[in-house]
């Protein structure tokens, strides 16, 4: 094949490239100015007492870098960003495979056809149209000890619990923060796997059948393999989502205010209370940079495991 | 086929992209009406004050656009153009708008952030016009304290209100137990009540009792709540030179360990310390506590009908009073809060902005705005005024003042107090049995780490 110059690519792709144009400037102007400017941020001295000085505070080099990474007792190590880091990893792991998990479990059922079909998507849908802010106030008062609804549920109509536990304090809250997100967020996955299911063409099953295959082998073999360019996306977005997740903590925990606790806090919100509560900018951002850096490796990873599934074919 | 829905992907992307930046073209269209305002939406040579408060009242932008009608009757040729900033976002706001440049023109600073927004340098120099009005005399001596960065001479706030904390009683349970006011006045006396409520599991409305509401964690007033009890055992935050912490002393240490130490008595219920502050409240309103601390604001919560939005009617909102905090070893104190008025730097209408501050603070506009909002007013002559005088409960308040301490208004202050925060939280946790049973150890290797944290912030901020 007679290779095709760069000029020649460009023209021929010219409308694809207006079409981009509009998004690439978007992600210039919102995305990579304010990351830049982040990038210098995390190299400055910038605190309470420079922060008058903005871009100009001292430039301390790599200080902020070797004290998150190599000093655990500078003081953005021990406000909590280990524990920080701990729960958002838990978090992240189970919220993304929690909600793709019960999307998938809710798709095979509408994948189905019965009466009222229609009715069952719209309203599974529901919690994810409450916003995240919303979902954190309302999870607030349904967690509480002695009034809250869960414990109420828990002990008082089934039965499963003798005593009634805290969820706002102790080790529980992690629970009172991943429960909820993944009440929010598995209807979204739901949408997405039932438009996978409903591409598997049918014929696919009745010649499993024919060949005599369970229900389980048919899911084994054929729904779950063809629904994997489906649930490799979601879990690409759902780790970098839930890394960054920052507003059920925020509102269900003095509304920023109050400590999440040592179970609670996740690494926004700490790396939040670390720049703009306590005043180290410098030492926020570069929190962030080095968390951003992470995100890169997970993604490229990701991309290596995925890349047959994502990649368009031609 | 995949070939195909690429292409719609990209399209759509693209079509949201685009709506994307043509909605942010409208919103910068309207950010750019709304500077232009003044030309715009007003008459000729009117010039208009933009104000950011927090929300202070219910409705917080109309009622002090109600208060400033009075004013605007006076100089017609002022607008204040009143925002509101939630308390959660105000101080991220505030520093965003000095760094930017893009201040309002009067700001409402949080008492404990003067210290550390005077120290970014964007505000006005107040100290000039605040000699000729004679403020120094004019407010309350705890809330001119507040007034500027502490050592610069620089008064860079003007008070505008304040809430000084006391606590708040159920008679209908005093008058069961013979308890009176009396019975709460110091630490002794105090726990002493806490135990005979507890003990007497009284039972009113179907509700059982708990001695004493306190939020613990996760609320936005740990340190205020805990900040009493260290004061009246002589302790303190920051040495007197503020150069070091000062929460391991004994006296700090045992001003904690007495007011957490009551969670772990059983005199706060366990499930108090997963509430925050108006959550207490509400069940304090609801009958569940015999006492609770707060602001005089719940005097007013308590006179508001329902209907409204109060408590008031209520079986607590009939059989309620006011003491005030009760007297440690080395004497009495409440937290002293409020809120202050600046003028940024960056404003071209400073003298138009301080005649705003001028009329705010003037008694008669604090007094209006007193009984709004449910705040004290800063300034000394209001509490000459029947308001006051007249109403035993809100007298309480005028006496709770006398009393009254703050933080010290110094740059580092803002970073110290997440550090207190999380480990006062660590400590609220241990109370409430996290870490299994009550120990006293706990809170001591916690407040150790708050004066290792607190004295390395304290050394680079120097």
């Amino acid at each position: 094949m007679a290779t095709v110059s760069l000029k020649t690519r460009v023209y021929k792709n010219r409308h694809a490239y207006y079409f981009i144009l509009p998004t690439l400037l978007g992600m210039l102007l919102i995305h990579f100015v304010p990351m830049v400017q982040a990038v210098y941020m995390s190299f400055l001295g910038l605190n309470q007492n420079t922060i008058g000085l903005y871009l100009a505070a001292p430039f301390v080099g790599f200080e902020h870098y070797k004290d998150i990474l190599f000093n655990p007792d500078s003081l953005i190590r021990i406000s909590g960003l280990s524990e920080a880091a701990r729960n958002t990893f838990i978090y992240t792991i189970v919220v993304t495979f929690g909600t793709i998990f019960v999307g998938l479990i809710v798709a095979l059922m509408l994948n189905r056809k019965f009466k009222g079909v229609a009715v069952f998507r719209t309203l599974f849908i529901l919690s994810w149209v409450v916003p995240q802010y919303v979902t954190g106030l309302l999870w607030n008062f349904m967690w509480q000890r002695d009034v809250g609804i869960v414990n109420y549920i828990l002990v008082n109509v089934t039965g499963l619990l003798n005593e009634k536990p805290f969820w706002l304090i102790g080790p529980n809250t992690l629970w009172a923060i991943i429960i909820p997100t993944i009440w929010r967020g598995w209807p979204f996955n739901m949408i997405m796997l039932l438009a996978g299911l409903q591409n598997i063409p049918e014929t696919y099953y009745d010649a499993a059948k024919i060949d005599g295959a369970s229900t389980l082998q048919q899911f084994r073999y054929i729904t779950w393999p063809l629904l994997k360019p489906v649930w490799a996306i979601l879990i690409f977005f759902g780790l970098i989502f839930n890394v960054y997740s920052f507003n059920i903590v925020y509102m269900m925990f003095g509304l920023g205010a109050g400590y999440p606790g040592e179970w609670g806090d996740l690494l926004m919100t700490n790396i939040f209370r670390a720049t703009f509560s306590a005043w180290r900018y410098g030492a926020g951002a570069a929190a962030c940079v080095i968390l951003m850096i992470l995100m890169i490796t997970i993604v490229l990873i990701w991309d290596r495991i995925f890349q047959d599934e994502i990649t368009v074919q031609k | 086929m995949i070939e195909k829905n690429s292409k719609f992907i990209q399209v759509g992307l693209a079509l949201a992209a685009f709506s994307m930046l043509s909605g942010s073209q409208a919103f910068a269209k309207r950010l750019d009406q709304a500077a232009a305002a003044p030309a715009a939406g007003s008459a000729k040579n009117v010039k208009v004050i933009r104000m950011w408060v927090m929300p202070n009242s219910p409705r917080p932008v109309k009622d002090l656009e109600k208060l400033l009608k009075g004013f605007e009757k006076t100089h017609p040729g002022i607008k204040v153009e009143v925002t509101s900033v939630d308390w959660g976002a105000a101080l991220t706001k505030l520093t965003t708008a000095a760094i930017s440049k893009q201040a309002p023109d009067i700001a409402q600073l949080g008492t404990t952030w003067v210290g550390v927004i005077s120290a970014t340098n964007a505000l006005e120099d107040l100290t000039p016009r605040a000699k000729a009005m004679n403020a120094s005399q004019i407010f309350l001596p705890a809330s001119w304290s507040t007034a500027g960065l502490q050592g610069s001479n620089k008064v860079t706030s003007i008070p505008w209100f304040v809430d000084a904390r006391a606590l708040y009683f159920r008679t209908d349970v005093f008058r069961k137990l013979k308890l009176t006011k009396a019975d709460v006045d110091d630490w002794a006396k105090f726990e002493a009540t806490l135990k005979k409520i507890k003990d007497a599991k009284l039972v009113i409305n179907g509700v059982e009792i708990e001695p004493l509401g306190v939020p613990g964690k996760n609320d936005w007033n740990v340190l205020h709540n805990v900040a009493p009890w260290i004061w009246a055992s002589g302790g303190d935050f920051i040495s007197p030179d503020l150069k070091t912490a000062a929460f391991t002393t004994p006296a700090s240490k045992e001003g904690v360990k007495f007011f957490i130490g009551l969670a772990a008595k059983g005199y706060i219920p366990r499930s108090s310390l997963e509430l925050n502050t108006a959550q207490v409240a509400a069940k304090f309103n609801e009958g569940d506590y015999a006492m609770y601390f707060d602001t005089p604001a719940q005097i007013k919560l308590l006179e508001t009908p329902y209907e409204k939005g109060g408590a008031g009617g209520s079986l607590t909102a009939q059989n309620y009073d006011v003491a005030l905090y009760p007297k440690g070893p080395k004497g009495r104190f409440t937290f002293f809060g409020g809120s202050n008025l600046a003028i940024f730097k960056s404003s071209k209408n400073k003298d138009e902005a301080w005649q705003v501050i001028q009329y705010l603070t003037s008694k008669e506009a604090q007094l209006s705005y007193a009984e709004t909002t449910g705040f004290i007013p800063a300034r000394k002559d209001c509490f000459e005024d029947p308001y006051f005088t007249k109403d035993p409960k809100r007298k309480i308040f005028t006496e709770a003042i006398k009393y009254g301490r703050t933080y010290p208004t110094i740059s580092a202050w803002g970073p110290v107090e997440p550090i207190l925060m999380r480990h006062i939280g660590i400590i609220w946790d241990n109370a409430a049995g996290v870490y299994g049973k009550y120990s006293p150890k706990i809170v001591d290797s916690q407040l150790e780490k708050t004066r290792k944290e607190v004295n390395t912030l304290l050394k680079d901020s120097r």
